[in-house]
């Protein structure tokens, strides 16, 4: 009859890369409308200039990009903290070892979206969130040429002071999107964590 | 592979000759080069070709230790002192590495086997020292294997066929071999962002970069959310239910293509805006405020009013949630501020102690069970008591609620006063709290068989007396019992204080009443018409009542004692016991001379048993019309009498199982009686009143609040026959 309820619900972002959250408390803001979903590429890139616009695009929207989603890699240990090469070698070695393909199939297909809560990926035409990661758990966003003619993004994603970490993947259709992405990622942990000056 | 432990690896640096191979599903060994160098395995005599060999350090990446192995191996063979830069190490195989005879003794050590690739433009200058490394045809060496005599080490030449299969495999899947020497990943990276948070120390410069803490914490007030929405259902017993709650049938299906421009869509924007469902915690504030524990709100809310046993949609009140989530203060404002009922069950019929017990919450256990009107030994719907929902459930502190509870059940209940009509009055024990029914308490009375179905629990205050139904909870009625007067009654509830009677059932047939033989209920029923007699409710004939007299006389005073009973014998104060205070007025009655000579008879008789003498006064009760009536009051308009006009005048209405008997309030008298059969009833519902109308077609409407009860009694009275 009673099921273990806890006084404080589940604090929210469950970063296990295998834990499918087929839908995120933080979607349901965008019902209220404060969220659009936009078919363009989202934001621009940062400049001195824009900075002051960059900083209400990046609070009130969100920026999404259709591209194929090549591995999800969880439970890694960082052994050296190697950085980009490390994560670039994991995936690598994953695909020689045929636990990933060395290309995305096309119904890999999904929606990477990136807001200032963090980033989702979502199935295409439907509201299912397939992973959900909160901004401050993104460490690195390394964007990589695969050696076989694609774009790769491939994203760190870890809890503070935990040496286990996943990563995701996406192929993207050109380098445009790519660097596309890796900036915008990059606008938002900019805006987000750099001190305001009046 | 990263054990503390070092463990062997060889290398195979294996080297394209031209690149276009590599895309091609054929494999073919000599379109591969593979580094071997000298070794003499420790006899100067004898060297064999073998593969780089090198231990691997646990706890730092084995792939990079392999590459920089590569690269100071190699080192010495380059013509400008550079190593050879490794693309990458992919580990293909395990060996166990005591195959290897004489060279290392140790056993259930592991080898592992990896492929270094490289680009065909990277070069060795040939080699002057044979023991330095060198490129040789794959081909060539895979064909000296197959030969045998000894040119290799056992082991190294099972690894160079393992190497040969592995690329052969590699050449059939697509992607695999071309992947294999791409180039590094250091030449791939296109852009590369930290997450200033995760920067460490040194990637960290420049006034305008956070520092990691900063960073952090500036994500995590991102994280902080704009909204709870907290799922009140969570939990809950609520079960699935596939049943729908309504339905549309389309009313066109299957009638074809309808016209659609003969279709009118009707235009609700014009009624009302979009009704928007309100949230939980806007529709149900207190049970919100309850829930996280904000005092301040609660005691808002209460006092401007706000409905304390509320249920929300999941039938659950305020005291249920603060059952749930411990909130002991809460708890104690909605029960004694609140004046909340300790036993409100939800769906489930859970009250808030299963839910308290449930959650293993002792504190609020304990507050619960210290309340008079707990009932401690409820049920749910599944038929568990919050002792059993306790120990099922093994939540929190359970075991402190679970001996707190125990304890409880051994204590005496609460006890409730019931008056009997003689005055005195009998304990009875609250097994439910403020759950016990009437039939739990009527059990406890100890009637003899023959006797339980003549008596009911009555709740009476001066103006209203209503009996209550075997399965009606007396708690709740007296509690509720200034609503009840407020309804039913134009009297002011103040002034009304109820108290429980076990009393006559209204319901019982005269015929049943005079096969009674129990003494105890001869005297029981003699007390209440003894005391409907002196309140003058039986309209009876003065010789009637000087019999009656008479009757109370030799009950109370003995025999006829000529001396002692003389006519000063009786005085206004204990005519009182004797007369109804209406008749008394009379003065033209010589009341004490019929009464004495009335006892005396009776002495003289030998009416000397005292049952034998109640008896006989109840059969001259039940020779009187309004005999076991239930009494209501209400309002007549009199008859015109000639020379007066109409006036208001107050009734008692009587209801017993003959018919209906209206009494003026005041004088006593009967103005009205008839049977049942004799006579038609109907309810008004809005003018508070009922009609009467009788064969003969005479009409009488009585005004009441009460005339729905009365309607009611009449016909299920009457339809009983």
């Amino acid at each position: 009859m009673f099921r273990n309820k806890k006084k404080k619900s589940k604090k929210e972002g469950d970063n296990s890369l295998s834990s499918k959250n087929s839908s995120s408390g933080k979607a349901s803001s965008s019902s209220s409308g404060q969220w659009s979903r936009s078919s363009g590429t989202g934001f621009e890139p940062s400049s001195e200039s824009q900075r002051s616009s960059g900083v209400s695009a990046v609070l009130g929207g969100v920026a999404e990009f259709k591209v194929k989603l090549l591995a999800v890699l969880d439970s890694l240990e960082d052994v050296d903290n190697q950085g980009a090469i490390g994560m670039i070698n994991t995936i690598d070695l994953n695909q020689q070892y045929r636990r990933i393909p060395f290309i995305a199939k096309d119904e890999s297909q999904v929606i990477l979206v990136l807001f200032k809560y963090g980033i989702k990926v979502m199935e295409v035409n439907s509201p299912v969130v397939l992973y959900r990661h909160p901004l401050y758990s993104i460490q690195r966003v390394v964007c990589y040429d695969d050696g076989l003619g694609k774009q790769v993004v491939a994203i760190k994603v870890g809890q503070p002071r935990k040496t286990k970490y996943g990563l995701l993947a996406f192929q993207c259709n050109s380098q445009d999107q790519a660097t596309e992405i890796c900036r915008t990622l990059a606008t938002i942990i900019e805006v987000i964590t750099t001190p305001e000056r009046s | 592979m990263t054990s503390a432990m070092s463990v062997s690896a060889y290398i195979a640096v294996v080297r394209p000759k031209v690149k276009t191979s590599l895309s091609s599903s054929d494999y073919k060994a000599k379109w591969y080069e593979i580094i071997l160098l000298e070794d003499r395995l420790g006899d100067p005599q004898r060297t064999v070709k073998g593969l780089l060999h090198m231990r691997i350090r646990g706890g730092e990446d084995p792939n990079r230790q392999v590459l920089e192995y590569v690269y100071d191996a190699t080192k010495k063979s380059s013509s400008k002192m550079q190593g050879l830069r490794g693309k990458r190490a992919v580990q293909i195989a395990r060996f166990a590495e005591d195959e290897i005879a004489g060279r290392d003794t140790r056993s259930n050590k592991k080898a592992f086997l990896y492929v270094v690739p490289v680009a065909t433009k990277d070069q060795l200058s040939m080699p002057t020292d044979p023991s330095q490394p060198s490129f040789c045809c794959l081909q060539d060496i895979l064909r000296v294997c197959a030969e045998g005599h000894g040119h290799f080490p056992t082991l190294t030449s099972r690894m160079l066929r393992t190497l040969d299969h592995w690329l052969k495999e590699q050449h059939s899947v697509p992607h695999a071999v071309e992947a294999l020497f791409r180039p590094s990943a250091l030449e791939r990276i296109k852009m590369n962002v930290l997450n200033p948070a995760y920067s460490h120390g040194s990637d960290h410069h420049g006034d305008r970069m956070a520092t990691p803490e900063e960073a952090m914490a500036r994500m995590m007030e991102v994280e902080k959310c704009d909204i709870v929405i907290i799922n009140p259902v969570f939990g809950s017993d609520l079960k699935y239910t596939n049943q729908v709650d309504a339905y549309v049938v389309n009313k066109f299906y299957g009638l074809g293509t309808p016209d659609y421009s003969k279709l009118k869509v009707p235009d609700k924007s014009a009624d009302s805006p979009p009704r928007r469902e309100k949230a939980w915690m806007e529709e149900y504030p207190l049970h919100r405020a309850i829930s996280i524990g904000d005092m301040e709100k609660v005691k808002d809310l209460l006092a401007k009013g706000t409905p304390v046993q509320e249920l929300d949609k999941e039938s659950w009140g305020p005291i249920h949630y603060a059952c749930w989530y411990g909130q002991l203060e809460a708890g104690m404002i909605l029960l004694e501020q609140g004046k909340c009922n300790p036993n409100l069950v939800n769906r489930n019929k859970s009250t808030p102690l299963h839910i308290a017990a449930g959650c293993g919450h002792p504190a609020l256990v304990q507050l619960l069970l210290r309340h008079p009107e707990i009932d401690r030994n409820a049920m749910n719907k599944e038929g568990q008591t919050p002792l059993d929902v306790c120990e099922q459930n093994k939540q929190n502190e359970w075991e402190h609620a679970a001996t707190l509870l125990k304890e409880a059940l051994n204590k005496p209940y609460q006890k409730i006063r019931v008056h009997l009509m003689d005055g005195s009055h009998k304990e009875l024990s609250l097994i439910s709290g403020n759950n016990t029914t009437v039939e739990i308490m009527l059990n406890q009375l100890n009637f003899p068989d023959s006797c339980k179905q003549l008596f009911a629990i009555w709740i009476a205050s001066r103006n209203l007396f209503l009996q209550m139904k075997p399965e009606h909870k007396p708690l709740h009625h007296l509690r509720d019992w200034a609503e009840i007067v407020g309804e039913l009654t134009d009297c002011n509830p103040e002034d009304e204080t109820p108290l429980l009677y076990v009393r006559r059932d209204a319901r019982l047939h005269m015929e049943a009443e005079r096969k009674v033989q129990d003494p105890m209920a001869i005297k029981m029923l003699f007390d209440e018409a003894r005391t409907n007699m002196l309140h003058g409710m039986y309209a009876c004939s003065d010789e009637d009542t000087v019999a009656m007299a008479g009757i109370m006389m030799q009950i109370i005073y003995g025999d006829h004692d000529t001396n002692r009973h003389k006519p000063g014998f009786l005085n206004d104060l204990n005519l009182k016991l004797l007369l109804p205070s209406h008749k008394l007025r009379n003065r033209n009655m010589n009341w004490v001379e019929g009464i004495l000579l009335e006892h005396q008879q009776l002495t003289h008789q030998g009416m000397k048993d005292i049952q034998t003498l109640q008896y006989l006064y109840l059969q001259r009760c039940w020779n009187f019309p309004t005999y076991g009536c239930a009494f209501f009051s209400g309002q007549i308009m009199s008859r015109p009498v000639s020379g007066s006009s109409r006036h208001i005048v107050s009734v008692h209405v009587g209801v017993n199982c003959l018919g209906i008997h209206i009494l003026n309030a005041q004088t006593k008298q009967l103005l009205y009686s008839s049977r049942f059969s004799n006579l038609q009833w109907e309810y008004s519902m809005e003018g508070a009143y009922f009609q009467l109308r009788t064969r003969d077609n005479q009409s009488i409407r009585v005004h009441t609040k009460q005339a729905a009860l009365i309607c009611n009694l009449m016909t299920k009275l009457h339809s009983r026959g």
